[in-house]
């Protein structure tokens, strides 16, 4: 048998080129579909042998099958591809592209392809310069044989290209013109072009918006929406995904024209997640989708999305060893489930958070945030966080705040925020664990955003918190840390600073523990960040509530220091055109002037005395005709603490 | 039941069954379409080349591909395997290489032809050559091969429990998935479309049945109505 095959071999070097065809016939022919007759020729030096046979100014029947004996080396085999490559062969298919034969032409393009779907990522040579205009100009050849494989082949250079490569095609001149013409086809060239395109638009914005200057260009991509093949009709769906993307659309094409495409783009999409062999990136296309508009999103829940979502998460086979599509359907979950509360309700239903609990342990770091993501918008809601079983979900979330990655450890701290907001258990997994210190770490960073949601996740952690869970944070976060951010450049860090105090003030002796904490320090800086320049009203409002609940919970000495050192101030607050604010006041009075302890109703009268020497009793009885009903109520009790009778309060 | 299926049923009389088909519009050039899809797909060449002339009907392919295809299948058909593979990988060397199965198939069917022809030891080393390595890659090839194989142990091997693979039918079958594939490299739907319209006709017939007395179609070929008041 080698003999034999050896005897074809060296016929290829025959005189005679009758022989050198018959030859190159059998060995095409002989390896079409056979790796083992590959190798054997491969072995027998064959590939030089026949590429040399591409390099002659031979007869037009020589060079194709040539083309097809190289295309056909290279394919399915690394030893064929490495031989083709290292004999030139790349390049004379290239340069037989050129010919003015089209037989020759189709042929050597039919080989390209085969090289380049064996190339894996890297294409063996780049296409530039006079190759890449021959090639872009064959696809609006005459023959629609040779300008559907000249749109393969493009399309096959695509799917092996990186960016930096797709956004340099995307630049060249006609490559958009001529794609969008080739939508129209009804041959292999549509699916190619439209695969080309998708890759093309996807690196290139520009070339997305030359897609909208073809005259047709909506009716094209729509119809492609229905293609026989779920890639083709991917594909279709990311051209409209990154042209709707580009800067000026909506102004070309109105807002309705947009949401329109976006409407028939998503039933395609939710199917199109079941097919088999779909594509990794799929789901992307639909996150991109939802990103784009709350309508889309309704659209998505009222399509019953989240179903569709959740049973993929339930089938490992979808996703497995496809991290890609697993981060994809989760990030679209996340987004469905973040402002709408049946999608949330859902999702629960659908049981489906032991697989998000899972996903957060994930190997792979998108996948583990984009999980993150999704718990996050499931915990956005009161109703949906009591169905939560945080004990199969808060290991893996503090195993995430504790992960080096700054995106995923701010993503986690976000989610972690909700999840502590109103449950004790989860309070009392961070105050036991090292996620505590993690998180009061954050509040030093200088990113202002992780800065704001690091305070935002303490404040909510302290929020209704026990006594132990309170101590805890307190002293891991001394107060020489904490107090600098009360004056934060940051107005968002600030405002969670307030609430974190005003949280904290909240509890049952948290005036003497804050007392303590703060080494007394703590009525001094809010009283004087109320003083220094006007805050602006929601930290004034805490600022007030922290004074009422510390008013609260104190001693006599401590409600004899506020209305010392805060008087003025919190009497001047009770004119203030905001109706929180005026009636965070009205709660500071009440509780520093409330006598029903006996203990010591005469330092209640001391203090009583004090704001009426502010002239604090007059404004409470203007008040009293305020637009509140809550103000007037809460005047009414005030001015029965001053000592005033019925008779002396106006009805209202 | 049957009276009370005569006492449900509506009966639609000839009359009024002809009076709503004639108020659907059908389009002449919908109809031309479907007889040059007919004829293209199956491959009748001449046909579409006067039916083009005379209907100005365009046969949406090219017609030279049409005859590179039917003299495929004629190869096929007539057990020359040899031919039929060198004249696919001339029109497309694509389909070969890239579809594992048909063309394990196509080397399958020469391995009969040459059993067929008596021709043992090339059979042998075909078999050796061309379908052990696949055979090796996957078990249901293995299978296959087995099968094929076992034709050497009989004298006969179209009197064997195999004799379904000498028969013309499976040279019929390998033809048909040839076709099916150079049809689908060249974007053609595999089958004509007309044979998907009288299925769906059938079918609708007999969901009719159900709920009506009609006038019927019971010949597909000879479509004429019969009087539902006759049966």
């Amino acid at each position: 048998m080698v003999a034999k095959q050896q005897e074809v071999v060296d016929r290829l070097r025959s005189p005679d080129c009758f022989t050198r065809l018959k030859a190159v016939r059998e060995i095409k022919n002989q390896i079409i579909g056979n790796k083992n007759r590959k190798l054997s020729y491969i072995k027998l030096e064959a590939v030089p042998r026949v590429v040399e046979l591409l390099q002659e100014n031979a007869d037009a029947f020589l060079l194709v099958q040539s083309a097809a004996t190289v295309g056909s080396f290279a394919y399915g085999l690394e030893d064929g591809f490495r031989a083709v490559v290292a004999s030139g062969g790349v390049q004379h298919l290239l340069h037989a592209v050129s010919s003015q034969d089209d037989t020759v032409v189709e042929a050597a393009l039919r080989a390209l392809k085969l090289v380049w779907q064996s190339s894996g990522a890297t294409p063996p040579h780049q296409l530039d310069g006079l190759n890449l205009e021959r090639l872009i100009s064959l696809l609006s050849a005459s023959s629609t044989r040779t300008s559907e494989v000249a749109t393969q082949v493009l399309a096959q250079y695509c799917q092996c290209a990186n960016m930096e490569v797709l956004a340099r095609l995307a630049q060249e001149p006609n490559v958009a013109s001529a794609l969008m013409q080739l939508l129209l086809s009804q041959n292999g060239g549509q699916e190619a072009a439209v695969t080309a395109l998708a890759l093309l638009t996807s690196s290139s914005v520009s070339m997305a918006a030359q897609c909208t200057v073809h005259p047709h260009w909506q009716h094209s991509l729509l119809s492609l929406l229905k293609h026989s093949k779920p890639a083709g009709r991917l594909a279709a769906c990311v051209c409209l995904r990154n042209i709707c993307l580009t800067p000026d659309i909506q102004d070309k094409i109105g807002a309705t024209t947009v949401e329109t495409l976006h409407r028939a783009m998503l039933p395609v999409l939710l199917k199109l997640l079941h097919m088999p062999n779909v594509l990794d990136t799929a789901p992307q296309v639909l996150t991109d989708l939802l990103q784009q508009s709350p309508a889309m999103q309704k659209a998505a829940n009222d399509s019953d999305a989240v179903s569709s979502l959740t049973t993929l998460l339930h089938h490992e086979q979808t996703w497995h060893n496809r991290p890609r599509f697993k981060d994809g359907v989760l990030r679209a979950l996340a987004i469905l489930c973040k402002n709408h509360g049946d999608a949330r309700m859902n999702f629960m239903e659908r049981a489906s958070i032991g697989q998000v609990a899972r996903a957060l342990d994930d190997a792979d770091l998108q996948v583990r945030a984009a999980a993150c993501a999704c718990i996050q918008s499931l915990s956005g809601s009161m109703k949906c966080l009591r169905h939560i079983p945080m004990a199969e979900l808060m290991p893996p979330m503090l195993r995430l705040l504790l992960q080096t990655e700054p995106e995923l450890q701010h993503s986690a701290l976000k989610a972690l925020s909700n999840l502590v907001l109103d449950t004790a258990s989860a309070k009392d997994s961070v105050a036991q664990s090292a996620g505590l210190p993690a998180m009061v770490q954050m509040v030093g960073t200088p990113d202002d955003e992780r800065r704001c949601s690091a305070m935002w996740a303490l404040a909510n952690l302290i929020h209704g918190a026990s006594p132990a869970v309170c101590d805890a944070v307190m002293a891991a976060l001394p107060w020489s840390q904490f107090l600098p951010l009360l004056q934060d450049d940051n107005s968002c860090v600030q405002d969670k600073s307030f609430m974190f105090m005003r949280n904290l003030a909240a509890g049952r002796s948290a005036a003497e523990c804050v007392k303590q904490w703060s080494h007394g320090s703590a009525v001094p800086a809010l009283v004087a960040r109320m003083q220094k320049v006007q805050p602006p009203q929601h930290i004034l409002v805490h600022i007030l509530y922290c004074l009422s609940n510390f008013a609260s919970t104190g001693s006599e000495e401590d409600r004899d220091a506020i209305a010392s050192v805060a008087g003025e101030c919190i009497k001047a607050h009770l004119h203030h055109e905001g109706v929180e604010v005026r009636t965070a006041a009205l709660w500071v009075i009440l509780n520093l002037t409330d006598g029903a302890d006996d203990d010591a109703p005469d330092r209640a009268m001391k203090r009583i005395q004090q704001f009426q020497s502010l002239g604090t009793e007059e404004r409470l009885r203007d008040m009293l005709q305020d637009m509140s009903l809550d103000v007037r109520e809460r005047v009414s009790t005030a001015l029965n603490n001053f000592g005033c009778t019925s008779s002396d309060t106006s009805e209202f | 039941m049957a009276r009370t299926e005569a006492w449900t049923k509506k009966t639609v009389s000839k009359d009024d069954w002809e009076k709503k088909l004639a108020a659907v519009k059908i389009y002449k050039e919908d109809m031309n379409k479907l007889v040059m899809n007919f004829l293209v797909t199956e491959g009748y060449v001449d046909a579409a080349e006067v039916f083009h002339k005379e209907s100005n009907t365009k046969p949406g392919v090219d017609l030279a591909a049409i005859t590179d295809r039917m003299e495929i299948r004629k190869a096929v058909q007539s057990g020359d395997i040899q031919q039929a593979i060198e004249r696919v990988n001339d029109l497309n060397p694509e389909i070969l290489e890239q579809q594992h199965e048909l063309s394990f198939h196509m080397q399958q069917q020469r391995l009969i032809e040459l059993i067929r022809q008596g021709r043992t030891e090339e059979a042998l080393e075909h078999a050796q050559e061309y379908l052990a390595p696949p055979g090796e890659e996957d078990p249901a090839f293995l299978e296959e091969l087995e099968r094929t194989v076992t034709l050497l142990a009989f004298e006969d091997a179209s009197q064997s429990p195999l004799a379904g693979l000498m028969d013309v039918t499976q040279r019929q079958k390998t033809a048909s998935e040839l076709n099916a594939a150079i049809l689908s490299s060249q974007c053609q739907e595999k089958e004509p479309r007309l044979p998907t319209l009288l299925k769906l006709l059938v079918w609708a017939q007999n969901q009719l049945d159900t709920r009506c007395t009609y006038p019927r179609i019971n010949d597909l070929a000879a479509p004429t109505l019969t009087d539902p008041m006759q049966t």
